[in-house]
């Protein structure tokens, strides 16, 4: 029974592994470390801006803060290289006004500021988008938003 | 003399298989990791620092690794957008295409879209105290048997050899052999000489490329040029930011 109450526990450190030692290899400038590897936190909110450059592409949302802040959070993502050939996703992808979902790995110092470059469990105006795996697969079924 | 030899093995048809072309041709993935290694990408021991190479090293403020800390304090050379250089660039995981010539081989990368040539035409490697310094250097080649050996001086070395941070500098020569393990695969080792900082030229393990079919999805370079004009962008309204939240310490 203990063995089955700590699986998830082993499950998310597995995970963890696989996602620290993935990072180094897709990470352009080494950004991973400022945010915290190990956490997950689902932004939702209405794109702002999409800016899809290389070597660092990023998403701007407004979202309302559990705190009923209303801030802007960007979203630190992969170069379009990348998620082109490993996503499908091109710079239309994300279009002003569209209201997303994205799981991200937040700030380690608590800004509003988070990253994601795998598995980023991502829903476009309710559709989910394909997502690379850790492992190079590509994730494209996932929990309803 | 070198080329008189090299001239006699052609006209004796010895050289007509080191020489073969497309043995290097097509593109590439590094596929050997080194995410445990200690200190560089390119060796799974500790380097052989001198004093005044370990405070080279212990300068260097790199985002990845073993040492890594937040990019917005550290000195990371691609932080204002500077080329990858030469070294750094083969240790990256990103596409590279090499294409053999009779009298060259060219290496295009991917990662910052660059490019470097292997001269194999049978001159000398330029004098290193003359040559560069470049930012990919100046490399000479010669084939001894299957294996393209290349020596590489002229470097530039405010670049680091890999994502680690691990220094050279302006009058570093380093060594690499590249074979063709099977018809899949080559291989990569170099031996880094620089008496400034290292008390004995070090050779790395061997890093493994794999050939990429040319539909597949690395099998095309595509560019992921480095601009300043969106490096600054970046760094002020995402690598900053997320550094300087009301968690911050530093």
């Amino acid at each position: 029974m203990k063995t089955l109450k700590l699986l998830p526990a082993i499950a998310g450190a597995l995970f963890s592994l696989l996602t620290l030692f993935a990072a180094p290899a897709i990470a352009h400038h080494g950004t991973a470390v400022s945010y915290d590897q190990n956490g997950w936190i689902t932004v939702k909110g209405t794109v702002t801006e999409f800016r899809w450059r290389n070597p660092h592409s990023a998403l701007f949302l407004d979202i309302t803060k559990e705190s009923g802040d209303n801030v802007n959070y960007a979203i630190e993502l992969p170069s379009p290289v990348l998620m082109s050939r490993s996503n499908g996703w091109t710079r239309a992808t994300f279009k002003v006004g569209d209201t997303v979902e994205f799981r991200v790995h937040p700030s380690r110092t608590g800004a509003d500021v988070g990253e994601c470059l795998f598995d980023c469990l991502v829903y476009v105006n309710g559709e989910l988008l394909a997502s690379r795996l850790p492992n190079g697969e590509t994730r494209t079924e996932g929990a309803a938003p | 003399m070198k080329k008189f030899l090299l001239a006699s093995l052609f006209a004796l048809g010895l050289g007509s298989q080191a020489f073969a072309q497309g043995e290097l041709t097509g593109v590439y993935l590094r596929n050997s990791g080194s995410n445990d290694y200690p200190q560089s990408q390119w060796n799974p021991a500790e380097l052989p620092f001198t004093a005044a190479g370990k405070a080279v090293f212990d300068a260097n403020k790199p985002g990845k690794g073993p040492r890594q800390s937040m990019p917005a304090f550290g000195n990371d050379p691609l932080g204002q957008s500077n080329p990858p250089g030469l070294y750094r660039t083969l240790v990256y995981g990103r596409p590279i295409e090499m294409v053999q010539l009779p009298d060259r081989v060219v290496q295009l990368f991917e990662w910052g879209k660059h490019w470097r040539t292997i001269w194999t035409d049978g001159r000398e490697v330029p004098d290193a105290l003359v040559a560069g310094p470049f930012w990919y250097g100046y490399s000479v080649g010669q084939w001894e048997g299957d294996t393209l050996v290349v020596k590489t001086v002229g470097l530039d070395g405010r670049a680091w050899l890999d994502e680690w941070g691990t220094p050279y500098t302006d009058l570093t020569e380093i060594e690499e052999r590249w074979s063709r393990t099977d018809d899949k695969t080559v291989s990569l080792t170099i031996t880094v000489t620089d008496p400034e900082l290292y008390s004995q030229p070090w050779t790395s393990d061997v890093k493994t490329f794999a050939q990429q079919p040319t539909d597949s999805l690395n099998g095309e370079l595509m560019e992921q040029i480095f601009a300043p004009i969106d490096e600054v962008q970046f760094n002020l309204e995402i690598r900053d930011r997320a550094a300087s939240g009301p968690n911050a310490t530093e």
